[in-house]
């Protein structure tokens, strides 16, 4: 049968009625055009869930006429869900977006230049990452920098003092591993597995005055810089300063509090200052933040930066700019909203809601905002990951199990992996 | 009269009742709307995309055949095939083998056949899910289950699914576990065959294992080939296990990083849409010629007793 005559077949009662229901769904936005919805997405822990919960209330209070829809999602398949809802033209107004993704959004035309939020009480640095040829596609949600997080109460039991960590080396940092992990029971390291974290990995690499991805997006890693890494990593493991990489595999998939940092396994592991908190909470030992070594013959030039926990951007398509704008401008800026979220994506990038909440934050909190301003001094540029840099972290992860399970030579997987990152750069 | 005459009978006798067919398409219309708009329209545009670079972000951009010659040279889609071909020509066999033996000693008439079916098919239903897949990690982890019995015998086992060596026969024994859809199809397949011929085989004095191989086995070639192509089908398209076992990125090292995954890390995560649709394509060619050689092979040995 032709698609006519079973429209014909279908009874003329039925096509009217459905008519007239299509044409009231036409007229329904016109009836509510003063109730404006919003919809803001995040992934995260449940304590930033309900902050941000909370801190969302405070602003429909504020105002009546906007409504909010929030989805927190889990990390897993979180930009997989994001493109396709952007790819559908069905991407939420607000988004917390990865850093690593800001770039690729953002030359897609798919973010929403924010020029309507008050920028001036706002981490500089952070904000003209994002200002990309003089659109301001996102603004740090908060602010965050790399962190090694250190368990006294292991070193102490094992009898070994903590460095000084604005002169220590990354030699000190390998001896000091093999030294606490002999000197403890079985089954404590002094180090978590170091082919687990990609940033500070990076960090290494810039230590040694190469890139992983230069300020303009180009790949000038060189062979020896990561393959040093890798070494590294396989003497720790050989010395006993580390479980192997079948643990670190284990570890990488868990949650922060599962970690071995967290059930107090591994005395040191290299973290996200902002994860600092939930890390020592779920310890419940003395954890310290020391930041990360240096090379030999630098002491004290760790090349850290303070960076954005994650960026929040918008949608270029979202039907409610104004609105959305208002939103964020009230999550960055607003101190009743700040008091709600405190430390849940970092310290505040606005200093005066940063001011207003240091003296009600927990003990842990607390370290973790000091931390980051003693480091302030000392910090370097940051700058926005460059487009194509969301493969990094699983490269990395990748080539140094190729070298720790003995299948490439740690010259071989590290030219390899440039050569990945290289062509995931577009280069 | 087969069931299919029988049918086209009946349609002729319906032929010119129009009625009766309006409302048998208005039935029909529900799936037909989900066959045109979640399968067949999805695959026409997958097609055109594969000839485009696409980021999901920026509309897709035309550029012939780039994705496919890419994917010639692209080593960790080469190491996905040998993982993905691996994984098909080893467990399709195992579960086939172990879904037969578990049917021929569920077909001995035994008491309380139902339960026991029930409980062989009971990995079947929950093998593909989620549940199981997080369950298999948690068996076996470096201090999982597994290694915790080895343990009792002083065997010190390896991170079983975080090991590269060893990470792919997890995956593959998840999927041998699941054997419940074939057995119950070959103990179907068993039951057909007549009594008569084993009566007869018997009387001529043919042992049990004679009657296996000359009537059994060769009565159940329709069935092994069905389950055959089926298995093949489906193992090609593997994605939740590898997903799950392997927290979403195939490892460790790329071990368990199967063809599939491979695709949708490439098309959703690295937002590179053109290549991983050419790389569907790539799978249904594959898919396609296996079934093909399998229909084709499939006259020098299936039997059919009619």
């Amino acid at each position: 049968m032709r698609l006519e005559e079973f429209m014909n077949a279908l009874s003329r009662r039925i096509v009217l009625a459905a008519m007239a229901g299509i044409s009231l769904m036409a007229l329904t936005p016109a009836m509510a055009q003063d109730q404006v919805t919003l919809r803001v997405v995040w992934w995260g822990s449940d304590s930033r869930t309900n902050a941000t919960l909370e801190a969302i209330k405070l602003f429909e209070a504020a105002n009546p006429n906007i409504k909010v829809q929030s989805e927190a999602l889990p990390f897993d398949g979180y930009v997989e869900k994001l493109s396709t809802q952007f790819a559908a033209n069905d991407a939420p107004d607000l988004i917390q977006l990865p850093n690593e993704y800001v770039a690729q959004f953002a030359n897609g035309g798919a973010l929403l230049n924010l020029d309507k939020v008050d920028a001036t009480k706002l981490d500089p640095g952070t904000t003209q990452a994002a200002n990309i040829d003089g659109q301001q596609v996102g603004f740090a949600t908060g602010l965050a920098s790399g962190v090694v997080i250190a368990n006294k109460t292991l070193f102490d039991a094992a009898g070994v003092a903590l460095p000084d960590d604005k002169t220590w080396t990354w030699d000190d940092f390998v001896a000091i591993s093999n030294e606490i992990s002999e000197k403890s029971g079985d089954g404590i390291y002094g180090s978590q597995p170091l082919g687990m974290d990609g940033f500070t990995f990076a960090n290494y690499v810039r230590q040694r005055g190469h890139d992983l991805y230069a300020p303009d997006g180009t790949v000038t890693a060189q062979p020896e810089d990561i393959a040093a890494y890798f070494e590294m990593a396989k003497a720790i493991w050989d010395g006993g300063g580390s479980a192997g990489p079948e643990v670190g595999s284990e570890w990488m998939g868990l949650p922060p509090e599962q970690s071995g940092s967290a059930t107090n396994v591994a005395a040191m592991g290299f973290w996200a200052s902002a994860q600092f908190t939930a890390v020592a909470r779920a310890s419940g030992q003395d954890m310290v933040p020391l930041r990360q070594p240096s090379q030999a013959g630098a002491a004290g030039q760790p090349m850290m930066s303070i960076g954005s926990s994650q960026y929040w951007v918008a949608s270029s398509r979202t039907r409610h700019p104004d609105e959305t704008q208002a939103l964020l401008n009230f999550l960055l800026n607003d101190v009743d909203a700040g008091k709600q979220l405190l430390l849940v994506r970092g310290t505040p990038s606005n200093s005066d809601v940063r001011d207003a909440i240091t003296p009600e934050l927990a003990e842990g909190d607390a370290t973790a905002v000091q931390y980051l301003s003693d480091l302030q001094a000392d910090a370097v540029p940051t700058f926005l990951p460059p487009q194509g840099s969301g493969i990094m972290q699983e490269t990395f992860r990748r080539f140094i199990a190729e070298y720790l399970f003995g299948r490439l030579s740690a010259e071989d997987a590290a030219n390899q992996m440039i050569a990945e990152l290289k062509i995931g750069a577009g280069q | 009269m087969s069931a299919i005459e029988e049918l086209r009978d009946l349609g002729k006798q319906q032929k010119g009742s129009k009625k009766a067919n309006r409302a048998a398409y208005l039935f029909l219309l529900p799936w037909l709307v989900g066959l045109v708009g979640l399968t067949l329209l999805p695959m026409l545009a997958s097609l055109y995309i594969s000839f485009t670079k696409y980021n999901l972000i920026q509309p897709p951009s035309f550029n012939g055949l780039t994705n496919y010659i890419r994917m010639f040279s692209d080593p960790r889609l080469a190491n996905a095939l040998r993982v993905t071909f691996t994984y098909v020509l080893v467990s399709v066999p195992l579960q086939l083998v172990f879904a037969l033996l578990v049917a021929l000693a569920l077909d001995r008439g035994m008491r309380g056949l139902a339960l026991y079916r029930s409980i062989f098919y009971l990995p079947s239903l929950l093998g593909s899910s989620v549940a199981i897949a997080i369950l298999w990690r948690q068996v076996f982890g470096t201090s999982g289950l597994f290694n915790q019995f080895l343990a009792m015998f002083g065997i010190t086992g390896p991170g079983w699914i975080s090991n590269p060596n060893t990470a792919l026969s997890t995956i593959i024994l998840l999927h041998v576990w699941t054997f419940g859809a074939p057995m119950l199809i070959f103990l179907a397949g068993l039951r057909q065959i007549p009594t008569l011929y084993y009566e007869a085989a018997r009387v001529d004095g043919a042992s049990s294992r004679q009657q296996f191989f000359t009537i059994t086995l060769p009565m159940l070639t329709p069935i092994i080939f069905f389950n055959l192509v089926l298995q093949i089908i489906g193992s090609f398209q593997s994605f939740t296990q590898a997903y799950i076992v392997s927290g979403g990125n195939g490892g460790p090292v790329d071990s368990t990083m199967f063809y599939t995954l491979y695709l949708y890390q490439k098309g959703f995560a690295q937002l590179d849409m053109g290549y991983a649709s050419a790389m569907a394509w790539g799978l249904v060619i594959i898919i396609g010629a296996f079934t093909a050689i399998n229909f084709y092979a499939s006259r020098f040995w299936v039997f059919y007793d009619d």
